[in-house]
């Protein structure tokens, strides 16, 4: 809570975002440099505990065991003292040396309590506890030199605080007999007493990593773990039977019965029905805005900068070779150029979806959208990642990390390509209006819907052939309201077009350069090129789906590279000239139903190479495989029997 | 959205649990109290990895919960040491609570 505020805070763009090794969950790592020092950030996974329920909390103690760091900062949220103390209670059996920071003391004051920050350090045997404000900025250089003077002085903190440790928990002894059996038995990084408690609460990272380094004793050791298999309870309570001390002693006007501003926007946006009809709304609002604002401005983008800037560089290039001139005009700007105008709708988009979640909004989204995503054997979780695939799937399927359960991470990864993002949403809306004309606005909406139908059909039909109904647990803390931090929001924008442009100048360049190659060699004219004549060969496929034109075919193909490919792949093959509308020069060479079926494979194709790399990472090689088979038989299906139906029916 | 509502209540309504029929006793299911009631845990019905994340969240033995909105159907948020956390329909009949008195 508040801790990605904090570490956004100090580093702002002096972070790098990267994964953890061997990993697939983010990394972020930042350097501040504060009088004289410079310090090195590591933003820890979020968790709740140190018990390796799950990957994040993995990460967080083995980077602690094995990197030892300095100085650990835990923020603690002030407005849920009770749940953010838990890991600090696990923290400080650790032999690292810990700052508090504790945030959101505005809410709290405004809850009307307030918690004596002097009581809470004494009754942590001094470690130093500072009330910050993290959105305001308030407090955070105290907590930089809390830390650099905690990662001075390590062993005096150290010893003051091992005195705290909430050690009074009933099976004590277990954990003293455990501890002298495992004595020296483990890896020196590991301690031996917080092995123990670890092996009681039956943690199954450490149950397996001592069974393997002391197979000899680990016989009698397990002897005393069945004895005591309800041990967790006990630590868990004894954990917050501790807490519960401090937090009396600490907290100044405990909360009473007030109803907060929480609780009465709650009242609608959790609520079953009004709470849907707000999600809706929202969504919608989310769209029509991103699509409003950013529409004029892509328009702009391609029509004042990019085709000028593609005539002015081929007249520059007047006396170039003939291949540089168009490898440069044609593939470079007109190409992957065209592909970053599309940024504006993913800053809109993206820029509305990190306000949504930094105010707290998408929390209740998920627990709203819990009812349907249980028909998909999923749970309300699985609704973030989907929702953030409308921006870009690569996001999506990493923010799968938020679901605990493999099974239905796994089935949430193969569905998130059926999310209709940014790049295949553009490429329809470019090509609607010359397709349909006044019905555009119906057929990209269509479109979209089509996907999303097949999204939930594949859901209900996964869940009730394959998976039989099987459920998983839906646990998930509702988090306060608060008001947007604009750092926050700025920096999930900015990390995101990062990533896009990082695409845009790398792959999609690199494809833009290659197809304006292979199209205008041998020969130097697109009917005689490489790529005509590969087109030419899978001429019967695109016959079957109704078009004749092999052009459209190798667009379809390229944009496996990147949905956008399509658009610039069109526009290097159709040649834009000055007088020639793209989009209209398309549908010309196509009928009607075929038009649909077209877009329609278009949007139901294989992932791009950025989502499968994804995939493979999260899921294997194996799902990936799965999934590009999956999707490459719903597209053909979905556009044959469009293309055959309307055919049939007489549309032309 | 009916039958599939049915098969929770089929399944996990403390009439049909076979893991330990409690009618007639002082004890619910949580998802069994109505909004604003509140009563305390008695014990869990469920693996060790659901024990052990409830325990990690404050949801022990004893501890008060407060129900904040039970609509009879889909998820439930109770309120557990001044933090509100939502809980799926079936983990909401995997704990067993006193029956409230008001």
């Amino acid at each position: 809570m508040g801790k990605s505020t904090v570490f956004n805070m100090l580093t702002g763009l002096n972070q790098h975002v990267g994964n953890w090794p061997g990993k697939t969950i983010e990394q972020k790592t930042g350097v501040v440099n504060y009088k004289g020092y410079k310090i090195d950030l590591v933003d820890l996974p979020g968790t709740y505990s140190l018990t390796a329920n799950s990957l994040e909390e993995r990460i967080a103690r083995n980077y602690l065991l094995k990197n030892r760091p300095d100085a650990v900062i835990i923020i603690l949220n002030a407005a849920t003292l009770e749940h953010s103390l838990y890991l600090l209670t696990e923290l400080i059996n650790l032999p690292i040396p810990i700052v508090v920071g504790l945030n959101m003391m505005d809410v709290a004051k405004q809850q009307g309590f307030q918690i004596e920050e002097n009581v809470l350090s004494a009754a942590l045997g001094d470690t130093p506890v500072i009330p910050i404000v993290a959105s305001h900025n308030q407090g955070l250089n105290k907590l930089l030199d809390a830390a650099i003077e905690v990662s001075q002085h390590p062993n005096q903190t150290l010893s003051q605080k091992y005195r705290i440790t909430p050690s009074d928990y009933p099976h004590q002894e277990i954990q003293k007999q455990i501890t002298s059996k495992i004595q020296g038995k483990l890896p020196a990084i590991y301690p031996t007493d917080w092995i123990a408690l670890k092996l009681l609460e039956g943690d199954s990272e450490i149950t397996s990593m001592v069974k393997e380094s002391a197979p000899e004793t680990w016989k009698s050791i397990e002897m005393l773990l069945i004895d005591h298999e309800d041990t967790f309870l006990d630590i868990a309570g004894s954990r917050y039977a501790w807490i519960e001390r401090l937090v009396r002693a600490a907290m100044t006007n405990p909360r009473k019965g007030t109803i907060s501003l929480t609780d009465r926007l709650d009242k609608i946006a959790t609520h079953p029905f009004a709470g849907l009809l707000l999600l809706i709304g929202i969504s919608g609002a989310v769209f029509w805005l991103t699509y409003t604002l950013a529409n004029p401005i892509v328009y702009w983008l391609g029509n004042s900068i990019i085709s000028p800037l593609a005539l002015w560089s081929k007249s520059a290039l007047g006396n170039a070779p003939f291949w540089l001139q168009g490898l440069i005009s044609d593939g470079i700007i007109n190409g992957a150029g065209m592909v970053l105008t599309f940024l504006p709708i993913l800053f809109f988009f993206f820029a509305a979806m990190g306000f949504l979640e930094d105010i707290g909004y998408l929390t209740r989204a998920a627990y709203v959208m819990d009812r349907f995503m249980h028909w998909m054997g999923l749970h309300g979780r699985s609704f973030m990642p989907l929702f953030l695939g409308f921006g870009c799937n690569v996001p999506s399927i990493m923010g799968t990390r938020i679901i605990e359960d493999r099974r239905a991470r796994i089935l949430t990864i193969m569905l998130s390509p059926l999310v209709p993002c940014t790049g295949r949403i553009a490429v329809i809306t470019f090509l609607a209006p010359a397709f349909f004309g006044k019905s555009a606005l119906i057929a990209v909406w269509g479109l979209v819907s089509l996907n999303l139908v097949i999204l939930a059909s594949l859901g209900i039909l996964t869940n009730k052939f394959i998976y039989k109904g099987k459920r998983t647990a839906f646990i998930m803390e509702i988090p306060l309201y608060h008001v947007p931090n604009p750092r926050t929001i700025g920096l999930f924008i900015w990390n995101n077009l990062v990533e896009f442009t990082k695409r845009a100048g790398t792959i999609i360049l690199l494809v833009a350069i290659v197809m304006w190659w292979l199209s205008n060699y041998p020969g130097g004219n697109i009917e005689n090129s490489i790529l005509a004549q590969f087109g030419h060969q899978l001429a019967p496929l695109g016959h079957c789906l109704g078009w004749q034109d092999w052009r459209i075919t190798i667009a379809l193909l390229t944009s496996f590279l990147a949905k956008e490919n399509t658009i610039s792949t069109l526009s290097v093959l159709y040649k834009i000239e000055e007088s020639g509308n793209l989009a209209a020069n398309i549908a010309s060479s196509l009928t009607m139903p075929s038009r649909l079926g077209f877009l329609a494979i278009q949007m139901l194709f294989i992932p791009c190479v950025a989502t499968v790399a994804a995939i493979r990472k999260e899921a294997g090689t194996k799902w990936m495989v799965i999934n590009i088979l999956l999707l490459l038989f719903i597209s053909f299906s979905a556009g044959a029997i469009i293309y055959w139906g309307l055919t049939l029916l007489g549309v032309k | 959205m009916t039958n599939n509502n049915r098969f929770w209540q089929n399944r996990f309504h403390p009439r049909n649990n076979p893991i330990e029929p409690d009618y007639n006793s002082n004890i619910v299911r949580l998802g069994q109290l109505e909004n604003g009631q509140k009563a305390k845990i008695i014990d869990f019905q469920g693996g060790p990895g659901f024990i052990s994340r409830m325990a990690i969240l404050g949801f022990i033995p004893g501890t008060e919960l407060e129900m904040i909105q039970n609509y009879g159907r889909g998820p439930i948020i109770v309120s557990v040491r001044g933090t509100h956390v939502a809980l799926g329909r079936r983990e909401s009949w995997h704990i067993r609570v006193n029956k409230p008195t008001s």
